[in-house]
Parts: structure tokens; sequence; C-alpha cells
């Protein structure tokens, strides 16, 4: 089974979701010109792409992340979290974090 | 396989004559009967073919070459080689606790070469007092923070969890598998494959020029995760696909290097799954919602010099309707002065995105691109890039973005920070001498963003600054349509439209 999870900077842990939204819904994201309100809507809507991890993923990630600070010798470093990006599968954790050190922006894939 | 030695000769006769037995007892005994097979088996291998490499050739039909390269791929990946190499103790410069009993992190001084297996007994001494001792050690992640990391439970050999590792004392590694990546050759020409060209090894790939001329169709290609390996990192070089080119999640190890892909969702997830397109792509065209685009989809890897092909006016790329996190240099569309002004792609770069992140630079797009209609946070920093009418944070909720010398061309209408949804109450954008054609900061009122040395040709229509917001420098256009600054909005010596020097607030 394969999980994908990210982060963002100021926000949590989010586990992404397959086949979210419905054709009906699919065909909304694609439609030109949306009006204001449309566009709020199409927020709302996004948010059915993405759940809570549970609480021992989001133990792992956590760790993950910390370890990955810590190894790198990155503690109170990173100034703004551009995206943290991991796929379990199989126990086994891949993927790419993205962050800036004041205004240099770097990659650490894993 | 029978080789014939070098010193032999040949004489042929008529296929109808028996050539087994016509000689002596002793002459007899020095004749050999040779297969063409035989003859194939002698010769070395011509070309680019190896050991570990195969070379498909395009001599057929297109349908054949197809068939051709799907056999190729097979054959390829059983010239992946595969090594046994046995356990050993190796160096390590740190053990660190992990979150189960008995579970730790360790980094080694070099990079380690075994993978996750099963449980296995070495001696070691964890310094804990206990001195030296057999334990048992299931290795269960390996480089999940670099390739000299791993991590691994450790037991005594009665099953009770070590409690801790104390020093760096050097670890016995378990016996491994030590895998070599094979490469698949490619000669230029038509490959029209009946059923998609799924790699899911360690399989380079590569056009034999190194050029987008291996011309794929009919199916698509799929990597997957398989392909993915920290320590034998493999490339995918010079495919040209009609169809689509999909990508699994944080496939971060893989290079595409020019590679084109005109089907929809290239060189992102397949359409209705979620997750990040992680790789390097250099040189690479896609179409519409290509590179990390698409619902569920976030473009976080490195992207060089990668374009949507000319003449689709609605890219969708770079994370379309998804988001991004990764580093963008020089993408985009075509050079603006190379096409018409439909030819180079619109909402580009997180158009009606979730949240956009990562570094662009000197990246190119056309309407509605940048951050345009992004639904949620905007913390990317922009250098030099080129977008058009509604772009640029066009219609944001929560822009802290920042913008370095970028431009807003065509009319250059509503661009920079335009149209604020919800008054942007989070806003705390930063814009360094920015340019647009037309206007700037439409229609928001009382934004804490700040402009520094930012021009707008026509105006500023119904901007303010508040909430610590600034303008500095900054010129409101021909037609200025700035209001008053509000609460702690300050404006510092900028141009209005009859060239009188405004200080407000």
């Amino acid at each position: 089974m394969i999980k994908n999870f990210q982060k963002f900077e100021g926000g949590d842990w989010v586990l992404l979701v397959d086949n979210a939204l419905s054709s009906e819904e699919l065909e909304f994201v694609d439609k030109e010109n949306k009006s204001d309100d449309e566009l709020a809507e199409l927020k709302e809507l996004y948010k059915k792409c993405e759940t809570a991890p549970s609480r021992r993923d989001s133990v792992l990630l956590n760790k993950h992340y910390d370890s990955f600070l810590k190894i790198k010798n990155l503690e109170g470093k990173i100034t703004k979290i551009a995206g943290l990006h991991v796929t379990l599968e199989n126990g086994s954790l891949r993927g790419i974090f993205n962050y800036f050190i004041d205004e240099g922006f770097n990659q650490f894939k894993f | 396989m029978a080789t014939i030695p070098f010193n032999q000769q040949f004489h042929t006769v008529s296929n109808s004559v028996d050539t087994i037995d016509r000689g002596s007892a002793q002459a007899n005994s020095m004749r050999e009967v040779y297969s063409m097979q035989d003859i194939i088996d002698t010769i070395p291998s011509s070309g680019v073919s190896g050991s570990n490499s195969v070379y498909v050739k395009a001599e057929g039909t297109a349908a054949e070459n197809g068939a051709s390269l799907l056999t190729g791929l097979t054959a390829a990946i059983a010239k992946i080689g595969s090594v046994t190499v046995p356990g050993s103790n190796i160096a390590m410069n740190i053990y660190q606790m992990g979150i189960g009993p008995g579970d730790f992190e360790g980094d080694a001084q070099n990079n380690v070469s075994f993978s996750p297996g099963p449980q296995y007994s070495a001696t070691f001494d964890p310094n804990d007092g206990g001195g030296s001792r057999s334990v048992l050690i299931t290795v269960t992640s390996v480089g999940n923070f670099g390739p000299t990391t791993f991590e691994f439970n450790m037991t005594e050999s009665n099953g009770d969890p070590i409690q801790d590792i104390f020093g760096a004392p050097d670890f016995p590694t378990p016996a491994s598998t030590q895998l070599t990546p094979s490469t698949l050759i490619i000669a230029p020409g038509d490959y029209s494959i009946a059923s998609d060209f799924i790699l899911n090894n360690l399989v380079n790939v590569t056009s034999l020029t190194g050029q987008a001329d291996v011309n794929i169709s009919t199916s698509n290609v799929k990597i997957q995760s398989g392909a993915n390996n920290s320590s034998h990192p493999i490339s995918i070089v010079g495919l040209n696909l009609t169809t689509s080119l999909f990508i699994q999640s944080n496939l971060s190890s893989l290079t595409f290097k020019n590679c084109k892909a005109l089907g929809t969702n290239s060189f992102s997830i397949e359409p209705s799954g979620t997750g990040s397109i992680s790789s390097k792509f250099e040189d690479c065209t896609g179409a519409f919602r290509s590179f990390g685009g698409g619902v569920g989809v976030t473009a976080a890897g490195l992207f060089i010099r990668c374009k949507v092909a000319s003449g689709i006016t609605n890219g969708g790329a770079f994370g379309g309707k998804g988001s991004t996190s990764g580093r963008f240099e020089y993408c985009g569309g075509v050079t603006m002065d190379e096409a018409g002004v439909t030819r180079i792609p619109g909402s580009m770069f997180c158009h009606e995105g979730v949240t956009c992140g990562g570094f662009f630079y000197y990246c190119i797009g056309r309407t509605s691109s940048f951050a345009s209609n992004n639904t949620g946070a905007t913390t990317a920093h922009f250098y030099g890039c080129t977008g058009g009418n509604t772009s640029f944070a066009y219609r944001n909720t929560n822009n802290s973005g920042k913008f370095y010398n970028c431009i807003a061309v065509d009319s250059g209408n509503q661009a920079f920070g335009a149209n604020p949804q919800g008054g942007d109450l989070a806003a705390n954008a930063l814009y360094y001498n920015c340019t647009s054609d037309g206007d700037i900061a439409r229609f928001a009122a009382g934004i804490s963003s700040k402009f520094y040395n930012c021009h707008a040709r026509l105006n500023w229509e119904n901007y303010s600054a508040g909430n610590n917001g600034l303008a500095y420098n900054c010129s409101f256009g021909s037609f200025g349509g700035q209001g008053s600054v509000t609460g702690t909005g300050k404006y510092r010596n900028c141009l209005d439209s009859t060239f009188t020097i405004i200080n407000e607030g």
C-alpha cells in the first residue's frame, strides 16, 4: 500500500487522498473563468483531497523530520518550509524536503 | 556455448552434400561441424550492446519496432547485475534512539550498500557495560536521511530490546544483494508500443543520440518505484512521446533529460492519483497539466529549462490545480520574443492551486500564471519571472510570497497581488523591482504587502497601503488611481500620475 504525505509552512502533515473528487467535481475544477464565489468553492473542494494521517503515521513523519534536522545539523536553521513530501510504501520512506535557510532554497532527497 | 577457434578454416559446399564422414578416422577426428548460432556466439557483440546493456534498433515498421522495444526492456531487466555481498563491520558517525524499544537510527561514515531485510544474528558491543555479545538485528530502512543512513531494530539474543548504544561502535551489516543497473539504449526511430512501457526496475533508458528522437506512440510510458534507488540513481533520456509519461509519487532519485511527452499529465502523477513529483527534469517538454500538474499533485522536484509545448494556450503545468514546492529554473514556455502572443502557455505555475511554495528563477508564463487564483498560501520566491495579465498572486487569499525583478507583460492587467480575496488579511508579500505593463495591486485596499521600486505603466487603481504595508520609491503609473494609506500603511518617495512625489503615513 502506498501512502503520500505532505506538509507546508505553517501547516500539519496531511495524507493525500486518491480519487477524492467525482467526475462532476473534476469538471468544476476544469471550469475556466471562475467567479470569486466559485474560487472559494474550489478551495473547499480541494480539502477533500487531503485528510489527517493516523497518529502512528504522524509520529513516524515527525520523527523522520526531526532526525533529518539532527543528522544534517539543521535544528533552528530552517527559516521556511517550502514543502515536505513523503511516500510510505512497504514500510519504506522516500521523498523530498524543500526548505529555505534565509533566502537560500535547499532540497534534500531521500 | 560453442566458440570457433581462430585457427580453423571454412569450406562451403551445397547443403545437399553430406559432410559428416568423408575422411579417414584421423581426418575426421580433426573435423568439427558448427552451426550459424555458433558463429553468432563466437563473434563478439557489435555496437553498444554489452553484458549489462541492450540495444534496440528501429529496423522495421513502427509496430515491429515497438514490439522490439518492449522485448528490449525485458532483456535489459534480465541484465541488471546482482551480487551477494557478505556482511561486514562498518565505521559509524552516530547512533540515535528510534521511536520503539530497540529501534535505532545509524549514520555511517560512508554510503551503505545493504538493504532492509530479515533479522540476522551478529556480534556487537553497544558499549552499555554488557560487553561484546550476540545480538539480533533487523534493518528496517536504508537511505531515509541520505545514503549513509539506515534504521534498525536490535535485541538481545533472548529478544529483549537493546536499551541504548553508546558512542559509535562499528555496525555489523547484513549480507546483502547489490544491484547494478543495466541500460536500454534505443536507436532513433518510430516505436508504436501495443502496451504500456512500464519501468519498475533499475534500468537506465536512453536514446542512442541523447536527443529526443525515440518516437513512442500508441501507449504510455510509466515510471514506477522499483526504478528509484538512491544508491543507484538512473536516468531516462531522449524519449519523445505523443502519449503520456506518468511518474509515481516521490521518485526523487530519477533524472529525466531531453524527454518530450505531449499527452496530458505527462511528467506527473497518472490522473486520479495523488503524490509529489520529486525527480530532476532537464530540458524536457510537456503539455497540458504536465510537470506536477493536476489535482492532488505537487511539483516538488528540480525542473531546469522545462517547457510546455508551443500552441497550448492553457498550460496548467508546474503545479496547476495542485501545489508547488520545488525549484524551477528557466521553465515555462518558449521565450517571449520567439512566439506570438497566443503561443506561450498561460495558467501555469500553481494556477488555481492549493499551496504555492518553492523557488522560481527566470520562468516564463502568460496569462494567469505564477500563483494566479491560488486558493491557499503563496509562500514561493520568484526571481526574474515574466507573466501576463492576472499573473503573480492575482486573487490570492494568503499571499506571503517574495517577488524580485518580475515583469507582467501583454497588458499587465491585474498583476502583482491584484484583487486579493477576503481582504487577504494574512498578506505580507514582498515585491522588489517589479514592473507591470498595466497595473499593480489593483483593488488591493489596505494591504500589508510591501513594494520597493515597483513601477506600473498605467495605474495602481484602488490600491492602498495599510497594516504596516509600504510602497517605497514606486511609480503609480500614468493614471495613478491609488488611494490614501490607511492605519499604519506608508508611501515613501513614490511618484503619482502628475509626477508629484508622494509621502503618506
